[in-house]
């Protein structure tokens, strides 16, 4: 099969960056855009503002695209992780910070040095020893300088930001590089490989599996609010009674997007419906699904946008040259494995929502084994296609009120005083680190002038 | 149900394995409470032979704070940069698996499909060209590698040939050194506990009782106690890997002294040479329903580069895998836990493993299954990857007209491995899994060596600048064979270094 024309369906947010993906990484094959009506749910609902986890900011890196000229186009404010309230949560206000956690102490890890400290101090909070949680606490933050060899390079940045720039700035650059929109009797069919970026309710997709049991919000309502004050270095994500709401800040506007369950309040409006799950394949014969098309995972983590952009790198490391078939199979593989993975991650979040989560059916055996592993001895299984590393990981369950019964037999080993000792060395660089970082307006003003 | 810290870990069995565990778990003593103890016998013979390693044993080593001259120097041990493949894609074809990597990535694209391209506009450059190991490899030099990414010494990477019996018995110093005790003895009973059926002790041939609460089964392929008292179970590999005999035999040390192992095919297995200080190691590894042993001393024997210093001593083996290498108390380790043929230098290398992963997940006395279970797991799947590589090696030939090999080519494949392939095959494609052992160089080296092409470069490859792209690759071969001949020559190195007691 010669690649010679890629039809894209859907022109939101997934279709333009699959586009401009594309074009750089398609090796000359001709990119043309299929127009679909109706709002942009490409990542599964209307989303005003989305989050860049730092590995997406990497991937969009490889593929030529600029940091700053994405904070500048689309009102970027940069990310350190994201804040939860409201959950059934461990003692504290909890942060999943990105980045690494504190530091080891020879071959222990820091979590493990937590929790023996935590034997003598229950309370102590994993969030005072992330750089990254640090420096959102306390609003600061700079990017480390390529020579930086300073603990400011143990901590990672994501970005939020404003959605349709952000679809504007792929359309332009897209363009740029060839792609065009179908002409009026253009269809798909003419192409040898359908990328479908149009969202969950799409008339190319496949059989189809809910994960709805799992996650009772069914509806969602996303509106983007302007604000005066400077842009919070974290996204937000607090529980409410019937599902939950997140605050994703950009500059000068703040998305609120709710998600309820639909019929049980009759004060709140009709929303859109969310349909959570999956296609049982993504790419099937010349169709390939990516983004909310492909499925649509509990946003509670900011991952959508991940997501679709996995989706489209993979594409582009698969692009078929021959039948295809082994890349297919390939994709599907890869890619399953990375949406279990979020939703495992999502659904630690859903059954710890305080009311609904003890309604939910009992979970599913690779997130019953990730949380009795971890809770039996601190440990973090990970497996392919994972989103998050072991440090968010580790921040999720102990945010979620998941403590390990035992710190494991090194840690056990360390003199309590030492550990101590440790624990109040690292906080000290750490703290005096973010004390010389600009302010994030500063810091995004310089940029963005 | 008990709880708290493991008070006593019986390692059962030395060599290799049982001396690698105490020296890595001596350092619970510092727990207070944990003691480590070892049980092995004179009189049973360790399956030492010279062993080749691969660049993950430094790691092994720093963590227990061993300095490498020193132990280079107790061990009788060389360098190694590879291993040089003879005859087996066909006779009179090799080609070196190198450590480190192939060239460098280009934006992103990976150097392999650089190289693909390359060939395909008309530039068809060996891959050996990308190698420094394998430039200083065929110059018989050595000199360790410089952290600066600038300099092309950046691009080498090592381990070690040694004797296995002497690195066991370096490691018995460094373990007894910190605490661990050593008990002689024969192991007569494993007793389990009535009603957990959990080992209580190892009743010893002098009559002494060894009690314990973790147990380290390092018994060799007897597992006398993962699978003679508790019956853990064996998964047999043997339809992918048919070898289930070896000859080994020492021969004279002979000059150059070569930085790498070498393996020749032969008519029914293969033949290892590994390079030590005092002499040659070497071995065939066959499968006896091709070849009775007879025939495989007179090849053996017929194919040594010195004088043989002994008889070629025989041993047995079913390749496969502890279906649970932990079961209850007890953890398999060695031979214990499996087998793979050495082809690829992973017998310490999965000992290793088994070791971090039991520290990781070390239990306390409860023994919750979590931990078990992660570490079976995460067991099963490494080596099930390393099989993978194996079976490639002896798939892919073109050795036609011998029966074992027509039976190589022809036997059907696992679903991981076919998948492998056939990506590869399509657009030179690879995709590490899982935390996997080797690297996508590694893949590539044997799959190209063994005559697997792909049948088209991944496009990415073409959206580079091809000016930049020659240019790189006409430099290349030039610079790395420089510094190779700039390197001291291997037999200098060690002998500044770390030279052995001349035995």
């Amino acid at each position: 099969m010669r690649l010679d024309e890629i039809a894209i369906v859907g022109d939101g947010l997934v279709g333009w960056m699959a586009a401009a993906m594309l074009a750089r990484g398609s090796g000359g094959a001709r990119i043309v855009l299929h127009p679909k009506e109706g709002p942009d749910r490409s990542l599964g609902l209307a989303s005003p503002a989305v989050t860049l986890l730092p590995a997406d900011l990497e991937t969009l890196a490889t593929f030529g695209i600029d940091e700053d000229a994405l904070i500048r186009a689309a009102g970027g404010a940069f990310s350190l992780g994201s804040g939860l309230t409201g959950w059934r949560m461990g003692p504290g206000a909890a942060f999943i910070p990105y980045g690494t956690l504190g530091a080891p102490l020879g071959p222990v890890a820091f979590h493990q040095l937590l929790a023996r400290a935590r034997e003598t101090d229950p309370a102590i909070n994993l969030a005072n020893y992330a750089l990254a949680a640090l420096c959102a606490q306390s609003g600061r933050f700079a990017r480390p300088g390529a020579e930086d060899q300073s603990v400011l390079t143990t901590m990672r940045h994501g970005l939020h930001v404003a959605a349709a720039p952000f679809t504007r700035w792929f359309e332009s650059d897209a363009r740029a590089h060839g792609v065009a929109l179908a002409g009026d009797r253009q269809t798909v069919d003419e192409a040898d490989l359908i990328v479908d970026a149009s969202g969950p309710e799409s008339d190319l997709a496949g059989p189809f599996a809910s994960w709805e049991c799992y996650f009772p919000w069914n509806r969602a309502i996303a509106a983007l609010r302007p604000v005066e004050t400077d842009p919070p270095l974290y996204a937000h994500v607090d529980a409410h009674s019937e599902g939950w709401q997140a605050f994703v800040p950009v500059q000068g506007a703040i998305a609120e997007t709710v998600l309820y369950r639909h019929g049980q309040s009759s004060a709140s409006p009709e929303g859109e419906p969310v349909a959570h799950g999956h296609q049982i394949a993504a790419w099937r014969g010349k169709i390939v699904s990516v983004g909310g098309a492909a499925a649509v995972v509990d946003p509670v983590a900011g991952t959508a946008l991940h997501l679709a952009i996995a989706d489209v790198a993979r594409l582009v490391s698969l692009l078929p040259t021959g039948d295809g078939k082994a890349e297919a199979d390939e994709y599907n593989r890869q890619w399953r494995e990375t949406i279990d993975c979020a939703f495992d991650y999502a659904l630690l979040h859903a059954a710890a929502h305080p009311s609904l989560g003890a309604t939910l059916p009992s979970l599913p055996d690779r997130l019953a084994y990730r949380i009795n592993l971890y809770e039996a001895c601190g440990r973090v299984a990970l497996f392919d296609g994972e989103t998050f590393e072991e440090p968010q990981w580790i921040a999720a369950f102990d945010a979620l009120a998941k403590r390990p019964r035992r710190c494991d037999a090194l840690a056990q080993g360390m003199d309590r005083a030492q550990v101590e000792d440790h624990l109040a060395r690292v906080r000290q660089v750490m703290l005096q680190a973010v004390a010389g970082l600009p302010s994030h307006s500063a810091y995004l003003e310089r940029i963005v002038r | 149900m008990n709880s708290g810290p493991i008070r006593t870990v019986v390692i059962a069995g030395g060599g290799t394995a049982g001396w690698m565990a105490a020296a890595a778990l001596s350092r619970l003593h510092g727990n207070g409470v944990t003691r480590v103890v070892l049980v092995e016998s004179e009189e049973i013979g360790i399956v030492g032979v010279g062993e080749a390693t691969i660049p993950p044993i430094k790691t092994f080593n720093a963590m227990l704070g061993i300095d490498e001259d020193a132990f280079l120097s107790a061990t009788q041990g060389t360098f190694k940069l590879g291993i040089e493949f003879a005859n087996w894609e066909r006779d009179g074809a090799s080609y070196v698996h190198p450590f480190a990597s192939f060239g460098t990535d280009i934006e992103g694209v990976k150097f392999h499909q650089i190289w693909l391209k390359l060939r395909a506009s008309g530039i068809p450059l060996p891959l050996s060209d990308f190698s420094l190991c394998i430039a200083a490899a065929q110059h018989n030099r050595f000199d360790r590698p410089d952290g600066d990414p600038r300099s092309p010494l950046s691009q080498l990477d090592y381990a070690f040939h040694f004797d296995a019996s002497l690195y066991a018995r370096f490691l018995r110093a460094y373990a007894e050194a910190r605490g661990v005790v050593r008990h002689e003895g024969r192991i007569t009973r494993v007793h389990l506990h009535p009603e957990t059926g959990f080992i209580t002790a190892l009743a010893l041939d002098d009559g002494r009782s060894i009690e314990g609460d973790l147990f380290i089964d390092c018994t060799g392929f007897r597992g006398l106690l993962i699978e003679g008292a508790l019956g853990a179970g064996y998964e047999d590999w043997s339809q992918w890997l048919p070898c289930d005999r070896a000859l080994a035999v020492p021969s004279m040390r002979t000059e150059p002294l070569y930085p790498y192992t070498r393996s020749t095919a032969r008519d029914a297995g293969w033949q290892w040479r590994i390079p030590l200080q005092h002499r040659t190691g070497n071995g065939y590894v066959y499968c006896s329903d091709y070849l009775s042993e007879d025939e495989a001393a007179a090849t053996l024997l017929a194919n040594l580069d010195g004088e043989a210093l002994g008889d070629p001593r025989p041993l047995q083996f079913r390749t496969g895998i502890r279906t649970q290498p932990w079961v209850k108390n007890c953890v398999a380790l060695g031979l214990a836990s499996g087998f793979m043929e050495p082809l690829e230098s992973t017998s310490i290398h999965l000992v290793q493993v088994g070791i971090a992963k039991l520290l990781a997940l070390f239990p306390d006395r409860s023994f919750p299954a979590h931990e078990r279970d992660e570490y079976n797991r995460l067991t099963a799947l490494q080596w099930a990857y390393i099989r993978d590589f194996l079976i490639l090696h002896y798939h892919q030939n073109a050795r036609a007209g011998l029966p074992f090999w027509d039976r190589c080519r022809s036997m059907p494949l696992p679903e991981t491995l076919m998948r492998k392939m056939e990506l590869f095959r399509s657009t030179g494609r690879l995709f590490r899994y899982e935390d996997e052992l080797f690297t996508d160089a590694s893949w590539v080296a044997v799959m190209v060596g063994q005559g697997l092409w792909p049948e088209r470069h991944d496009p990415l490859a073409d959206t580079l600048d091809q000016a930049t792209v020659r240019s790189m690759a006409a430099g290349i071969a030039d610079v790395f064979h420089r510094t190779a001949r700039a390197m001291p020559t291997h037999a200098d190195f060690i002998a500044q270094h770390c030279a052995g007691r001349p035995m």
